[in-house]
């Protein structure tokens, strides 16, 4: 599985849905959308090897 | 454990009756499959979890659009003729804000323009005032730059190298409040549209207290913002029971150019530390955020019924003279745009 955070491949465990690889990244759902193979996806959405998986950190101050 | 689970039962018992009369499947996850949409039961685009429902890609912006249009309706924010000048910094909250008023201008006609300030923050402004003229040349919105540099002859940056960086929150919040009010008023509007979401507002409600600022806690809402003077020009807010969260998702959602990115000085705020406290609270609770802005919006009324700071939200009573050194409306002789130069 690959996986950028805010556009850098990040280095995680592979994980089986997106509230997992989040917990592993240490990010909070509240902060952050998660796009699976290009597709906004729900925390609850399982994931495989295969995927291409985008962290945007979307809550910021300013 | 045994009260938190107990107490968990009981918010999830709420959350059922909520999206049963808001028209909504079971829980995602239990009838209609984890990852589905709670409306349809196609595969869901987001969790949602203020409402304890994964929604698709079409049910969350439809649910998004009728809730920015109902709290311009409910709030009366615009009227059919009417010039409203959207404070546009060109990131994700002020550039949704004017998708969704130039999507209500089509069917309730009123002129729309922006103005965005500049105010000279290197390697941040630079990226979003881009997105903002990308936006207005999309939508054909006029849009008015006001840079510091000109107007004050100094950037922030280097105003708060003299300054100081600690209170860079302080004083851009007055500087850019003073500019977008005088060139809105000089440009003929009636109104300001300012991005605040429900997050800002949730954040804004526990500052005023922390603070022990109940006059400042008096005059904001929806539609406040200074005391009622011709001199202002009166501040609407139509995302302000919208998350910012979703704020995000509906840009990603709609392709709307967006640069995710902190404002340099952010984390010395502050708004910062309440809002990471207000997030992690969120995380545990959720729904915390909304329940903040809905009870605020409760209870100003009623502490307005009756109380000295109704004299200033009814308008007009208190007196608003102009500052003796530039000529804008001050409440004192000098105005705290004038008397923060100064020192």
């Amino acid at each position: 599985m690959r996986v950028t955070l805010d556009g850098k491949d990040a280095k995680v465990a592979s994980a089986a849905t997106v509230a997992e690889l989040l917990a592993l990244l240490g990010l909070s759902g509240e902060e952050t959308l998660v796009k699976v193979n290009g597709n906004l996806s729900p925390n609850s959405a399982r994931l495989s090897q295969k995927d291409e998986v985008k962290v945007l950190r979307v809550i910021f101050g300013g | 454990m045994v009260s938190s689970k107990s107490g968990n039962a009981a918010l999830g018992a709420a959350a059922g009756q909520a999206r049963k009369r808001a028209g909504l499947a079971p829980a995602a996850g239990e009838k209609s499959g984890a990852g589905a949409c709670a409306r349809c039961g196609k595969p869901a685009a987001i969790t949602l979890r203020y409402m304890n429902a994964d929604l698709c890609q079409s049910h969350f912006t439809r649910m998004f659009e009728s809730r920015v249009k109902r709290t311009v309706r409910q709030y009366r924010m615009l009227k059919k003729g009417e010039k409203v000048a959207v404070g546009l910094s060109g990131g994700k909250d002020s550039v949704v804000m004017l998708r969704m008023l130039h999507k209500i201008s089509q069917s309730l006609p009123f002129e729309l323009f922006a103005i965005t300030i500049d105010e000279g923050i290197a390697g941040y402004r630079g990226k979003t005032l881009q997105v903002a003229k990308s936006e207005c040349r999309k939508l054909g919105v006029p849009l008015t730059v006001v840079s510091f540099r000109k107007e004050f002859r100094s950037s922030l940056d280097t105003l708060l190298k003299r300054k100081g960086r600690g209170r860079a929150c302080t004083y851009c919040g007055v500087m850019r409040r003073y500019l977008l009010n005088k060139h809105a008023r000089k440009l003929g509007a009636d109104k300001i549209a300012i991005g605040h979401n429900s997050d800002d507002v949730a954040q804004t409600v526990f500052m005023n207290f922390m603070r022990n600022e109940p006059e400042r806690l008096g005059r904001f809402g929806p539609l406040a913002g200074a005391v009622e003077d011709a001199a202002f020009v009166k501040r609407i807010k139509p995302l302000f029971t919208t998350p910012e969260r979703d704020v995000a998702a509906y840009a990603v959602m709609k392709g709307i150019e967006i640069k995710f990115a902190e404002c340099p000085y952010a984390a010395l705020a502050f708004r910062q530390y309440v809002r990471q406290m207000l997030n992690e609270a969120e995380e545990k609770y959720p729904g915390t955020k909304l329940r903040i802005v809905k009870s605020f919006l409760e209870q100003n009324q009623l502490m307005l019924d009756g109380s000295k700071y109704r004299i200033e939200k009814a308008g007009g009573k208190r007196n608003v003279s102009r500052c003796a050194s530039c000529g804008e409306p001050s409440s004192g002789k000098i105005c705290m745009l004038c008397s923060m130069l100064e020192r």
